[in-house]
Formats: structure tokens, sequence, C-alpha cells
């Protein structure tokens, strides 16, 4: 490759997080000449796992929700770069405050158990909707995060040809609570319970955003921790990166994309560096790629109009992150909530859940009210020193508030909520992560924006990051993308940089 | 229920991941360098490190978003390493950001030194003349002059050469420091030099403070006493290790880590981190592996070296924690257990402000680029005798403003990736202590002084630099020496320089006479830490000497000499010895 005696690589990737890696290992491993370039002096991007103390916090990503599932995990030879995945046995627990747990696993049985110690009836519902969402999973959704998006309606004339597809088709139309009505759910509790996997992340309960239940509730069952910290992940695929002839340059942010004859040729950097190629691949927010990098003057008004669209999530997350001595306990006599991945506590109904979220929308900061933890060294005792774990708190939270100010006080009322429901003892070390921190340290989560953009239907599958660039290629030449804000999207599931090493390498003739 | 683990299921990849011609202990720079060595060589090697992240002493970390602190090096020392040009670390992604002035000084009375490599300004002896007087300028200039000249040659001949066996009985003059020393200024009496003090030296210049204290607290801080007799060449070669560099690796010493890594993953180094190693395995007194910790990520917790097994690991930790004492002598262990760790235990402090200090009767010779990277405040001689007093007493920890001089580093003026903009990162701010085992107030004394001592330093600052308000700092972050030696294990007893660098632990003796060739009693397992000479300071000198040693030790190695590689021009084999 790299015939062109003015190019310096065939292939140059803006944003050494869990996209940009797995693009550029891809790439180099197909035998592509691929520079990787990267703004902090650690690539991982959400991929982080900070040490403080002996304590390893993962103060971005945590939950692996498609694991081994994604392609890269064995196409890039992951397991022999040292990435090892845990699975905690239950995936999720409820503490409500009347004492009661109600506790998920992937194992649907004994899930419909559980339930039906609120309410026989939704068990039978649960079993039903469990089994109507595992083969639209296996055919569609797994499938086709790692495909690229078509538009609606050849979709939907694809999916109208299985049965699946035809119920795929039909609850796509439908919000995740039009979903639980259909499905006939009664009971507030469970309802309370199921609503929060979306809710978690901050979706929007009320929007037809229907396909996402099946991979929100399943895969989030079916969530692993990698050992040692999420940020191994990342070295992971870095190493096959390394190890395949990928160039990396870290602390050298992208400063502007070279255009020539209104083709994107190659990428300047800050620190004075300029190298070519005949792609550059961004996985940075489309406002980065088109207006900081490329420049408004380059852009159609279709182009313009688009990215200057782009909506950024309504809510962010608020992060305490602990070091304790000795053992976090929940009062509850049940000892498996111990051992669930997350455990969710302050809220008991469905209607808390709605009034919470709207309270979150309106601004509200004062305290937290609604939180999910994680103990991420009881599956993987390597994240502290004997004696020791590290306690992962996180809060859905609005934006726009003071956090350098609040930080300190909401910190406490997460910590409070907490310890209504588990004895922990000394806290050694505390650590926050508000929204405002996120944008800082990750610039892509613009306004703490965890996935790089709204999940909106607007701004999902053939919407994104809109109609002209889901392909990874965009109208303007020579340049593509694949970071969070690209189909299919965030939350580590590997899909953007994949399909974007797969258009590459086609356009690269590999 | 226990959590599961998914793993892997390809045998044949299990095989051989088991199966290596190096293991090596350690990815700190001297693990990593010899793994990089080693494997662009054209051997398999796999690198086993016990955190979470590689990089050892060569760190960053990102206390607040957006805020790079260096919690341990911080400078460049490794400038004159074979390794950049044999491992091409710029191909790796090494960069370097440079300062012109890198040192800087202000003593009580309000001497104001600053001087740099990149700049020719601090070679004119007018520049000096105020703080030492023309002729006494003129001299100091002459010999600054004659080691910038022969830098190069004088770093490689002091740390980037294997040491003699002291069984040869080389003639001190035969050294290759006091051969090239001899060249590069008349005024350098060969044994007069060798056998004396950093401080005899600074004497017989008759050098002024500040000069003279950094010149001091440049060679105390990096390693050497300054007071010790033996040790001026090491003592002043430290200091000029730094001038020599004049800057830091952009964005923090942990890219030059990553640089290393890069090199060695490139040529099919496998490095697998979170994998403590508890056993070095020795069969018929050869060492053929090593045992990991259970919780490592390799599922064969036995990992085989066909050559040798490398320890990156303080020395100590190598033969009283994974070589079981069966395979070794009483008296060699005993002697193990003797080595000194005194000294070299640091408090290490990190500012966040929104300005950088402006230093009192210092705006003209910091003005604009010459604002010093390192800005040395109380540099007197005096205190720092005072400050020596009371770290080797073990009976105090640094409180009191009149008993300590600080660095100021700062990376800010020239490297922009450390903070945003309109944030300023003063690190690391560096105070000696007492080793924490032999502190008199016991080993937490200085744990438990932590906001003490800052609220000192702050102080301190703000005398010297009136702009320095409480107003004007974000956040301040400390590393105790208990810390450092929770980070990163080999800073036994939390001293940076591994074992006291000392006539008795440096060259031919470090760590012990017998290892002083990174061999070891065991075939088959090889030192490589700051434990042996040169120390620390991240120099990619130990992997370096160590290769020359492999070469003449391992057939193998030396069958396929890369046209890359060349050796020490002062390297002695054992074989030539033998015939001299």
């Amino acid at each position: 490759m790299s015939s062109d005696a003015q190019h310096d690589y065939d292939a140059i990737i803006i944003g050494g997080g869990p996209n940009g890696l797995i693009a550029a290992s891809y790439l180099a491993r197909a035998g592509a000449h691929v520079l990787l370039l990267e703004r902090r002096i650690e690539t991982g991007g959400g991929l982080n796992t900070d040490e403080y103390f002996g304590f390893r916090f993962n103060l971005h990503a945590i939950y692996h929700l498609m694991a081994d599932v994604m392609p890269a995990y064995k196409d890039l030879d992951l397991p022999n770069y040292g990435l090892r995945y845990v699975l905690p046995p239950y995936g999720a627990a409820f503490l409500l405050p009347d004492n009661r747990s109600l506790i998920f696993s992937n194992d649907a049985t004994a899930t419909a158990g559980e339930i039906a110690k609120f309410s026989s009836y939704d068990a039978d519902r649960y079993m039903n909707m469990w089994n109507n969402f595992q083969p639209m999973l296996e055919q569609y959704l797994i499938p086709l995060t790692y495909e690229l998006p078509m538009p609606p309606l050849e979709q939907l004339e694809l999916m109208e040809q299985t049965e699946t597809g035809q119920e795929m088709a039909r609850i796509s139309e439908m919000s995740f609570v039009d979903i639980l009505d259909d499905y006939g759910f009664e009971n507030t509790h469970v309802r309370m319970a199921l609503l929060s996997f979306p809710a978690m992340w901050g979706l929007d309960l009320n929007e037809p955003l229907g396909f996402l239940y099946p991979l929100y509730l399943c895969r989030m069952l079916n969530a692993a921790l990698v050992k040692g910290g999420s940020h191994r992940m990342s070295s992971a695929i870095y190493r096959s990166f390394v190890h395949a002839g990928g160039i990396v340059r870290d602390a050298c942010p992208a400063s502007s994309l070279i255009v020539e004859d209104g083709t994107v040729v190659g990428v300047k950097t800050s620190t004075g560096d300029t190298f070519r190629a005949p792609l550059v691949i961004s996985t940075l927010n489309p406002e980065q790629t088109f207006i900081d990098l490329l420049g408004e003057e380059y852009l159609d008004d279709s182009l313009r109009s688009a990215v200057s669209g782009w909506e950024w999530e309504q809510r962010s997350l608020f992060g305490l992150h602990l070091g304790i001595q000795g053992d976090l306990s929940y009062k509850l006599q049940d000892t498996r909530v111990d051992n669930a991945l997350v455990a969710f506590m302050g809220l008991s109904t469905e209607e808390d859940l709605h009034s919470h979220l709207a309270a979150v929308d309106s601004g509200a900061s004062d305290h937290a009210g609604w939180i999910h933890v994680t103990v991420p060294t009881r599956f993987d005792p390597t994240q502290a020193s004997d004696g020791y774990n590290t306690v992962r708190i996180e809060s859905v939270a609005p934006y726009s508030s003071p956090w350098t100010e609040i930080a300190p006080t909401y910190a406490e009322s997460c910590l409070n909520l907490l310890r209504e429901y588990a004895n922990l003892e000394d806290v050694i070390v505390q650590r926050t992560c508000t929204p405002v921190d996120i944008e800082q340290r990750l610039t892509t989560m613009k306004r703490g924006s965890i996935k790089h953009g709204a999940y909106t239907p607007l701004q999902l599958g053939y919407f994104r990051p809109n109609d002209l660039c889901s392909q990874i290629e965009t109208p303007v030449p020579g340049l593509l993308v694949a970071g969070a804000s690209v189909y299919p999207g965030g939350m580590i599931l590997g899909g953007p940089g994949y399909l974007g090493a797969k258009v590459a390498l086609e356009l690269l003739g590999i | 229920m226990q959590a599961t683990t998914v793993s892997t299921n390809n045998a044949e990849e299990l095989a051989k991941r088991g199966n290596y011609d190096f293991v090596v202990l350690g990815a700190g720079p001297n693990g990593l360098g010899i793994a990089a060595y080693l494997s662009k060589w054209g051997f398999s090697v796999c690198v086993l490190e016990a955190r979470p992240e590689i990089g050892g002493g060569a760190e960053n970390a990102e206390p607040m978003p957006g805020f790079s602190i260096d919690p341990h090096a911080t400078y460049l020392y490794g400038a004159a390493a074979p390794a950049f040009e044999q491992l091409e670390l710029g191909k790796y992604g090494f960069r370097m950001a440079y300062t012109k002035n890198l040192a800087g000084a202000i003593s009580p009375d309000g001497g104001v030194f600053a001087a740099g490599f990149y700049n020719p300004e601090s070679l004119e002896p007018s520049s000096l003349s105020s703080l030492m007087g023309t002729s006494m300028a003129e001299i100091y200039v002459e010999i600054q002059k004659g080691m910038r000249a022969h830098a190069r040659d004088l770093l490689r001949a002091v740390y980037y050469t294997p040491p003699y066996d002291e069984k040869w009985g080389v003639p001190g003059d035969d050294l290759p420091a006091v051969k090239v020393l001899q060249q590069t200024s008349p005024v350098f009496d060969p044994a007069l030099t060798r056998d004396s003090s950093v401080l005899d030296i600074t004497e017989a210049i008759g050098l002024p403070d500040p000069l003279k204290a950094i010149t001091l607290f440049g060679s105390w801080y990096n390693g050497p006493h300054p007071f010790w007799k033996g040790m001026s060449i090491p003592g002043m070669a430290c200091n000029l290790l730094y001038t020599y560099s004049s800057g830091s690796p952009v964005g923090g010493m942990h890219t030059l880590a990553h640089s290393l890594a890069r090199c060695a993953v490139a040529n099919g180094a496998k490095i697998f981190v979170n994998s403590p190693v508890t056993e070095i395995i020795v069969q018929d007194g050869r060492a053929v592996g090593v045992r990991v910790d259970d919780t490592s990520v390799l599922e064969e917790k036995t990992v085989k070296a066909n050559l040798a097994v490398i320890s990156a690991l303080h020395v100590r930790q190598t033969f009283l924690d994974l070589v079981g004492a069966g395979h070794l002598a009483p008296d060699f262990l005993e002697r193990i257990k003797a080595l000194n760790l005194r000294g070299g235990s640091l408090f290490v402090l990190h500012i966040i402000t929104t300005e950088l200090p402006r230093y009192k009767g210092a705006e003209d010779a910091f003005a604009g680029d010459k604002y010093p990277s390192c800005t040395v405040i109380n540099a007197s001689t005096d205190i720092l005798m005072e400050e020596m007093r009371d770290v080797y007493s073990f009976k105090t920890h640094p409180t009191d403003p009149d008993h300590f001089i600080v660095p100021i580093c700062t990376h800010d003026t020239y490297d922009s990736t450390r903070s945003p903009s309109g944030y300023y990162v003063l690190s690391p701010i560096y105070v000696q202590c007492p080793v924490p085992e032999e502190h008199r107030d016991g080993p937490d004394a200085v744990n438990d002084a932590k906001e003490e001592i800052t609220e000192t330093i702050l102080r301190l600052l703000e005398q010297y630099a009136p702009n320095m308000t409480r107003d004007k700092i974000v956040a301040t972050y400390v590393n105790t020496p208990r810390d450092s030696e929770f980070r990163n294990m080999a800073f036994v007893g939390g001293n940076w320089y591994g074992l006291r660098e000392s006539q008795d632990e440096w060259w031919s003796k470090r760590p012990l006479p017998e290892l002083a060739r990174y061999r070891t009693p065991i075939e088959g397992l090889y030192l490589c830490n700051h434990t042996s000479h040169p120390g620390g300071l991240c120099l990619i000198a130990v992997p370096y000497n160590l290769m020359h040693i492999l070469i003449e030790d391992l057939e193998p190695v030396a069958a396929t000499t890369p046209g890359w590689w060349y050796p020490s021009p002062w390297h002695i084999t054992d074989a030539e010895e033998g015939t001299r």
C-alpha cells in the first residue's frame, strides 16, 4: 500500500476510543498502513480505568453488553492480547424501600420466579416477552449491529418477511412504556424495574425506541466486566493494532483536516505535524468533525443543517467512585443482591421513576433520588488490594447544573442513599465524576453526552448521525465517520469502528 | 454462585502463550526496554506486570479531567540512550518537548540563577558575572562548555556501559567516565575528580549560592549523595543528564513507556498487566520460567522461558520473594537483606493553579520563554544542610520552611497537553523525607502530616511568588513515600533509586559485586532493574547494558546480531578480560 508518494498512510484515524482503536486494528491487520491520532496521552476514550492509591476506578464505561459477542473479540484476537471478561451471576437487583428485592439474571425462568413474588401474572408476561425478544436479538438486533443501516422502508420490507421481523417492526413503533402495556405488565414495582434498564442510560421512556428494548434488557442481563478494568479492553485492541504495524500518536490532538479540491487528504495536529492519507476516519462527534476540523465552508446546505441540528443527550450521569476498606453488604436478607452486577435503589414504583426522570429533566440536582451501584471488586478482586473494595455509584443527572459547586453535596446524597440500603465500612478514597467532568475528560461527550448525541428516532439507525453519513462515508470525499455518533451508536458495542473499517477496506481495495 | 470468566478455547494459542524465549518481570522502563531490545532482535518475549498499567515510574495520572500530573519521574534523563536510535523510538511515537531554561534557582537572599542547554545566553560569562564575578564566571562557563561538548560521550561512559567486574581490578584512571572527563577540560585532575565528592567540586570551583545549592541538590535528589567521597562523577553526571535532555516527552513520561511498549509489541512481544509473578521457577540451578498469581488474566499460570528470565523488579523482591531460599546461599541472602534502602524517599506534591508563580526578584531572569521549567526555591547550601540533617536523623518531616529547599516544576510553558488553557499544573514538587520504616515517629509519620507539609510548601511558595495566593490554587494532590511504594512496588521503602547511590552501592558494586554485571547465582536469571547499575531515572541504560551480557552468555543472541546494534565502545567482555 501507500503507493502514492503523496500519502504518508493509507488511513488516518482521529480518536483512540474503542471505535477508533477497533477500526485502526482491523485496517492494520488487513495490511493497511494506519496512523491513529489521540488527543489524550492514553488511548481508550470511555474505556478508562484510573488508579488512585491502589483503587482502580472505571470512571466511564464499565458494563460490556456485547463483550465476546462483538466480532472484534475474535477477529482481532483480543484474548491473546490480554482481554478477559468476568460474568457476574446476577445482572441486576432492585432494592425496594419496603425491604423487598427483585433480582434479574439471564435465566428467564429464575427471573420470572422473582417477579412472581410481586405478580404471578407479570411472571408469565415476562416469560412471554423474554421468549419473544430472543429471536429478535439473534436474527436481527445482534447481526444488524454490525451491518450498515438500511433506509427505514427497506428495513421494514425485509423484516416483514419473517414472523420475528414482523413482531420487531411492531414494537419498533412503540415506546418502552407502550411495550410493557402491550405485553400486559400490571405490577408497578415490576414495571419500575423493567423500565430501569433503558432509563439507567438516560433513554426517554416515552419515545418510540422499542426496538432497543431487547438489547437493553437481555444484553444487560448478560453484561460482563473487563478483568482489571475497562481500560484493559482498549489496551488489548491497542496491542493488536501496534502488533500489526499500526502507528499511535498520543498527546497529538487533530486541529484541522487538510482539504484539496474538495477532498480530505490529511490531518494537521496542534503539535504542528501534518499527515496525509487518502482516507481520514473521524470518531469524534459531528460538531467536532464537520465544524471544528473540516470547517463549515466545506459543508453543503443539507450537511450543514444536519450537523447544526445534532442534539446532545438530555440526561447525563453523575458518578461517585469510592475506595473502601472492607466489604459492602446490602442490608437485605437475600445475599444474592450482593452478587448482582448492578443494584438499583431509591425508587419503588413506576410513578416514582417517571416523576424522578421528569425532575431530572427540569434540572433538579439538589440530591440524588435514584442510584445504581456496582461493586466491581466483588467479581474482579484485581481492581483493589486485598481487604479493600471499589464501589461505583451512578445517578442519571442533568448537565446544566453548577456541578463544580454542588458536586460534594450531591455526592453526599448518593452516599446517604446507599447507606440506607447497605453497610459499608471506611471510605478511604472518594472521587466524583460529574457531567462536566465527563465532558472535560472526553471532549467528544459534549454536555456530558456519553453516547456522543441523543438517542432519538431521528438520530438512530439510518439517521445516525444523519442520512448523509450513516453509511460511514460522508458527502466529503476522503472523510469517513465511525464514532459513537454513527450507527449503531455508543455503549462499547464496537459497531461503528467495525463498520468504519469495513467500508474503509473496500474503498482502499484491500 | 461465583462469577465466571470468559476465556479462549484455542489450545494452540494457549500453548504458544505459555512458552517464550524470554520472560520479563515488570513493565517499567527497564522491563519494557529489555523487552523492546529482545523482541526487535527477533526473540519471543513475554512481559508480566503486576499493576493494571505499564510504565512503572514513567507514569502520568489525571486526578482532575484534563490535567496530567507526574506522580514519579518528570524529566527525560535518558537522551543519551542508544535506545532512541536502536529501538527507533521516534517511529513508535516518542516526541520531546524542550524548554529553553530547564533550571532556575532563587536563594533566600534574592540570588537568582537560570540556565538551560538550549539557552545560549547561559553560556555567556556576562550572564553570570553578577552572581559570581567575571573571572569565576569564565572558569565556570569553560567547564560547562567542555561538559556540554562531550556530554553524550560522558553520559554514555557513566551510564551506558556495563560495569567492570570488580575482580578485574581495572585501575581507577582507566574507568570510562574518568577517561572521557579528562578530555572535557584541563581543569579536571582524574584522580582528584574520581575520589572527591560533589561538595568538594563545588567548593574547589568556588560556586556561590544559589548555583552551589542546586548543584548539590541536583545530585542528591537524583541519587548520589553530594557529600560522599568518590561520587562526584555520578553526582555531576546526573546534573548533566537532565540539562542534556532539557525537557520532557510530550504529554509526560508515560509516553516514553508507551513508545518502548509499542516497539516491543510491534515486534511481537506479549505484555500482560494485572499479572503479578509469585515465583521464579528454578530447576537444577537454572531459571526455567515463572508462576503468575491466580488473579492473572493468563489461563496458564506457568510461563516458561527457554532462554532466560529477566527480573525488572527490585533486587530484594527478586531474591527474597520470588526465588526460593533453597536455591540461594544463606550468606548471599543475608547480604541482599542488608542492602541499604536509606535515602531517596520523596514527598511529592502536585498543585493545579490558575496562574504560574511570578517569582519575586526574578522578573527579568525568568521573563518570557526564559521561565524555567524547574525553579528551586530556598536554594541555599545552609538550608540544604539542615534538610539533610533532618532526613538522615529520621526524626522529622519537612514542616519548617527554613529546613528544606523545594523544586517547583511545570511543563505548561512548553507542552500544551498538560492542562486546559487558563490553568497550570505545578507538578511535581519534591521534598526529601526520611525512609518511612526508620522514621522516629513511626512509618505513618509523613502520611499523617500530609496536610501540614502541603501547607508549609504553599506558604513557602507564596513567600517566593506573592501572586500564589490561595484563591489561585484549584487543587492539590500528594503522594508520600508510602503512596509511591504502593503504586510502584519496586520503590521499596518509598526509595526512588531502589538503593542508595553511594560508593559501596554504585558501578561495579551495585547492588552487590557479584551481581554488578546483571548476572545472578541462578543460571538463566538476569537483573534489569534500577537496583542495578546505573540506577533509576528511566535512562533505558540497564536494558542496553544487559544486552552486552546476554550477547556474551546466550549463543542464540550472539548468533543473530542485527545491523542496528552497537555496543558501548568501553565495554569489556568477560572473555576479553581473560586475555588482558
